[in-house]
């Protein structure tokens, strides 16, 4: 199977340990990862902002450059529901590109989601050790592409990775695009709140998979005095088969 | 009602223009597609195979009603008993067929007040301590009374009281909600009752910081007498 | 706490309503925020437990037929209200009809006129919030008079409304026992048994005394011309029961085709709205009290009110009127949860008011609205009927940028940003400048950390330009030294991928 990186703007820039871990961790499983590089942005927040123009023309360029792919694999729900969710209600009346971004849309995954429902990995196999109290967050697009638990699931087949729930676990961290900085009164009050939860749960790592919520918490965190880790479960996952090197 | 030219309000016509403009066409058309149908396989949560009166019963206390199941021939002096037990003795006493059915009236005997409705509203029942109904009809699946107004069925008795004593026969359960709108199928708006209420426990607000009150406006109160046998 | 803006204000604020004015003030009450989170996330909990435990793997099934109903009716409104109005005629029910909030007032005032009507029980109803009537009436020298418990404590409080199901959520009881205190004579207790029996005496009292009920509508049945009503404490029997003359104020939307869809609807309100299985009372009324019947009122009339639905109506927003009113979206949201009612300028609030008020009240009065979301989806999630709400947010926004109602500046922002993200190039050059602008800036407050190129980064305590609202509420981590691509570039180098060009077979 073809399967290629869809990396994100914040993802390539801001958390590109998760984009190596996700490779390495692929590839350890014996699969070929590709990287189109002509590859940008999903659109999302031209959607969100109500700029649709500009963002179908973001979803045509996305639709061409994974093309020839069979999978396209995204560390970021966000960006991920964007692809499956909006491309075709960008493109309703357009027939012929509706074939193009149905068709990416059905090939499009998030990692985690991509794991246990496409690979069917159970950690297990591989004798995955990482030590850590852990928490997690649930991002909230992942709602619109189904995923509910499957994060947990790999977590709890982690050795020695001790998993603390975390209170309201699916309220929103309140990062929302621009809404963080159109509303920063709101969205502050939101991550604060998020925050709190972390500090309840007593975990020293707090595992993130969007790097929108990753920004907004571990900024937060940061801001509040919390100190706690913030690492995607593609990176636990890579450092606990150990192909994390020193460098990165 | 005096009738006047000018009445506030739109003309019908112009209501339903802006209507149909919406709509996108200019008047009133029969739906081609039926209504969906309420497909019972999603929806109905009791059927007749489920143990109806155990399964009232726990709904029925499950929103706080209080349930006594006991035979026809015991049934009137429950309801005395209860009474008693609430210390109630200004009666509305309006139960109807069951009532009759358990000779309540008569075993009820001396040492009650029995409140009459005067046919103008419901000024009677306010200084009272007790409504006694019948049911025309309970829900199992919610633990719900339907008391429907009627010739010999005030609105009141179940309403105005600070305690309602329903009296619920084996026969009147039926299974789920959609087996009471089954049962209307076909009647048309002006032969059904004025009032259709649908009883789901005592009356309850929390309103004042989530903290559970009964009995603010309603009856605080509902007990049901469940006769096994009729 | 803040001292109180008036209840007029509250919910008919000036316009055009700017969220932040107020939502700002909110964040930072502490004592609103407890309240508000309290309540919204036990029901929120509760709804979610309950579902799936009643309707089991059908939960979404049971909501797409919900929505599928409401729809079907909203598709053939005109059919299935003219259906209504001849039957709920036939039933001897009055049907008047309001195009505005000034109509339905004036037939509200005509029809207590016409009766001489001195004193009015009202249960509780958002379109008569809507329509503005309780000051309506007053003004006619008709004690009006709000029963449900909460809409009573609000009434006498000069407080208005936050919550579609629940009130006076953002109030505690101590404000309630102060109000029973300066308004009823009441003695000062905090005991809510105690202050809900002060209600209930002085209620009781009233209903005797009413000679005109008013009530809103949850469903209008269209074969049988019936309105239901649903509520928990009895007002709306009470209401629709003692006074001789009935008044029914009900939204075009709430129509249903036939008594057996209740059978889903009503299944799931009261589920979505308190996670009861109904609520205690659910009131089918068909006409006024028949010549048999013993008690009930003698006239009933209906007052059916556009005030802006058929504008909501279009194809292209008609799905927002499937509403039921339930709140699960309110309880469920996490702005809401933060901001509470009042924040949102007007009658309907929370996830499903910033769709509603928009189209119902123009789109440039209230341009803030859809913007105030974080787009997170619960209430999508949670609504019985399947209201796409995020949906019609992000419409909103494009309907904002189409008519020009956003800012330019930001509206430059966004054309500049899509532009640069159309060529890999500019793409890159964005990303590069962001991350060395950054580090620039946390090299400036010595925050840089030591550690890989990857993942080592500094934090920005404040940024200028678009970042500052960001600053304003939490820190920036800026970008590690390398990007993701930098690494790609090594990795291919050790020759263990492929180029895209070259697929494997």
């Amino acid at each position: 199977m073809r399967i290629a990186l869809f990396i994100t703007c914040l993802t390539d820039t801001f958390y590109p340990r998760s984009g190596i871990a996700l490779v390495k961790v692929l590839e350890h499983l014996g699969h070929t990862v590709a990287f189109p590089k002509a590859q940008t942005c999903c659109g999302q927040p031209m959607w969100n902002n109500g700029f649709h123009d500009e963002t179908r023309t973001l979803a045509k360029r996305m639709a061409e450059v994974f093309a020839e792919y069979d999978y396209v694999v995204t560390p970021s729900g966000s960006c991920a529901a964007m692809i499956r969710e909006h491309y075709e209600q960008a493109y309703e009346h357009d027939p012929q590109m509706l074939a193009a971004v149905h068709a990416l849309a059905g090939k499009t995954y998030e990692f985690v989601e991509f794991l246990v429902n496409v690979l069917k990995v159970d950690l297990k196999d591989f004798g995955v050790k990482w030590e850590g109290k852990v928490t997690y967050h649930y991002s909230c697009h992942l709602r619109g592409i189904g995923v509910t638990d499957e994060a947990v699931r790999l977590m709890h087949q982690i050795e020695g990775l001790d998993y603390q729930p975390l209170e309201k676990a699916d309220q929103c961290c309140g990062f929302g695009g621009t809404f963080a900085m159109k509303y920063p009164q709101i969205s502050g009050s939101m991550v604060r709140d998020k925050v709190g939860c972390i500090k309840d749960t007593g975990a020293d790592t707090v595992v993130s998979n969007d790097a929108g919520c990753t920004m907004n918490i571990s900024g937060s965190c940061h801001r509040e005095g919390v100190r706690a880790q913030f690492k995607s479960l593609a990176e636990i996952i890579a450092e606990g088969m150990g192909l994390m090197g020193q460098d990165e | 009602m005096p009738h006047h030219d000018t009445q506030p309000g739109e003309p019908r016509q112009a209501f339903f223009s802006r209507i149909h403009q919406a709509l996108g066409r200019s008047t009133t058309a029969a739906p081609t597609e039926p209504a969906p149908a309420v497909d019972e396989k999603l929806v109905r949560l009791a059927s007749a195979d489920d143990d109806l009166v155990a399964l009232f019963a726990r709904r029925a206390r499950e929103v706080g009603m209080f349930v006594e199941l006991v035979t026809a021939s015991a049934a009137a002096a429950q309801v005395k008993q209860l009474l008693d037990a609430r210390g109630a003795k200004r009666l509305v006493c309006q139960p109807g067929q069951a009532g009759d059915a358990i000779g309540l009236r008569a075993a009820l005997g001396e040492g009650y007040v029995f409140i009459e409705p005067d046919g103008q509203g419901l000024e009677p029942y306010y200084d009272t301590d007790a409504g006694i109904s019948d049911v025309h009809a309970a829900l199992a699946e919610t633990g719900t009374l339907i008391c429907c107004s009627g010739r010999s069925h005030p609105r009141g008795t179940s309403l105005v009281p600070p305690y309602h004593l329903a009296l619920v026969r084996r026969s009147d359960i039926l299974p789920d909600m959609i087996d009471y709108w089954a049962r209307l199928k076909g009647i048309p708006g002006r032969d059904l009752p004025s009032s259709q209420a649908f009883i789901t426990g005592p009356s309850k607000t929390a309103d004042i910081e989530g903290i559970l009150i009964t009995g603010v406006h309603g009856p605080g109160r509902v007990d049901i007498v469940l006769i096994d046998d009729l | 706490m803040t001292p109180t803006p008036s209840a007029e204000s509250l919910l008919f604020p000036n316009l055009p309503y700017t969220v932040a004015k107020r939502s700002d003030v909110a964040t930072r009450d502490v004592q609103l925020q407890q309240f508000v989170n309290h309540a919204t996330l036990t029901k929120d909990i509760a709804r979610k437990q309950l579902m799936p435990q009643v309707f089991g793997e059908h939960v979404d099934a049971v909501r797409t037929l919900a929505g599928d109903i409401k729809q079907h009716a909203l598709d053939h409104l005109d059919y299935y209200l003219e259906q209504f109005i001849s039957n709920a005629e036939a039933a001897g029910a009055k049907v008047h009809f309001a195009a505005t909030d000034a109509q339905a007032r004036e037939i509200t005032i005509a029809i207590a006129k016409e009766n001489q009507c001195k004193l009015c029980v009202k249960s509780k109803s958002m379109v008569t919030e809507e329509v503005h009537l309780l000051p309506a009436l007053e003004a006619i020298g008709c004690e009006t008079i709000e029963t449900d418990l909460g809409e009573f404590i609000l009434q006498l409080d000069h407080d208005a409304p936050s919550h579609i199901v629940t009130p006076m959520i953002h109030k505690d009881r101590t404000a309630v026992a102060r109000a029973f205190v300066r308004e009823l004579g009441a003695a000062y207790t905090e005991d809510a048994e105690a202050l809900t029996r002060i209600a209930r005496e002085h209620l009781r009292q009233k209903y005797r005394e009413a000679d005109l009920g008013i009530c809103g509508g949850n469903f209008l049945v269209a074969e049988t011309g019936s309105v239901v009503i649903c509520t928990n404490e009895g007002n709306g029997r009470l209401c629709t029961s003692a006074p001789r003359v009935l008044v029914a104020m009900v939204g075009i939307e709430k129509i249903v085709p036939r008594l057996e869809h209740l059978g889903v609807l009503l299944k799931v309100l009261a589920r979505s709205a308190t996670a009861q299985p109904l609520t205690v009372y659910t009131h089918t009324m068909t006409g006024p009290r028949r010549a048999a019947e013993p008690d009930g009122p003698e006239q009933m009339h209906i007052i059916l009110v556009d005030n802006g639905r058929t504008e909501a109506l279009r194809e292209e927003t008609r799905e927002m009127l499937r509403c039921i009113r339930c709140g699960a979206c309110l309880n469920a949201c996490p702005v809401y949860r933060k901001i509470g009612g009042h924040s949102y300028g007007a009658v309907y609030s929370g996830p499903i008011g910033a769709i509603l008020t928009p189209v119902l009240k123009g789109l440039e009065n209230y341009p803030d609205l859809p913007h105030a979301s974080s787009l997170c989806g619960a209430c999508y999630e949670a609504c019985p009927v399947k209201i796409n709400i995020p949906k019609f947010l992000v419409q909103l926004r494009a309907e904002l940028v189409s008519r020009k109602l956003d800012k330019p500046a930001d509206r430059l922002f966004m054309k500049l940003w899509a532009r640069s993200l159309t060529t890999t190039a500019t793409f890159r050059f964005g990303g590069w400048s962001q991350k060395w602008g950054f580090r620039l800036l946390a090299a400036f407050n010595a925050s840089l950390e030591d550690g890989s190129d990857y993942a080592a980064r500094g934090w920005l305590r404040s940024a200028p330009g678009p970042v500052a609202g960001w600053t304003q509420a939490r820190d920036m981590p800026t970008p590690p030294a390398r990007s993701f691509r930098h690494w790609w570039r090594e990795h291919e180098k050790q020759g263990r991928t492929q180029s895209p060009n070259q697929p494997p077979h």
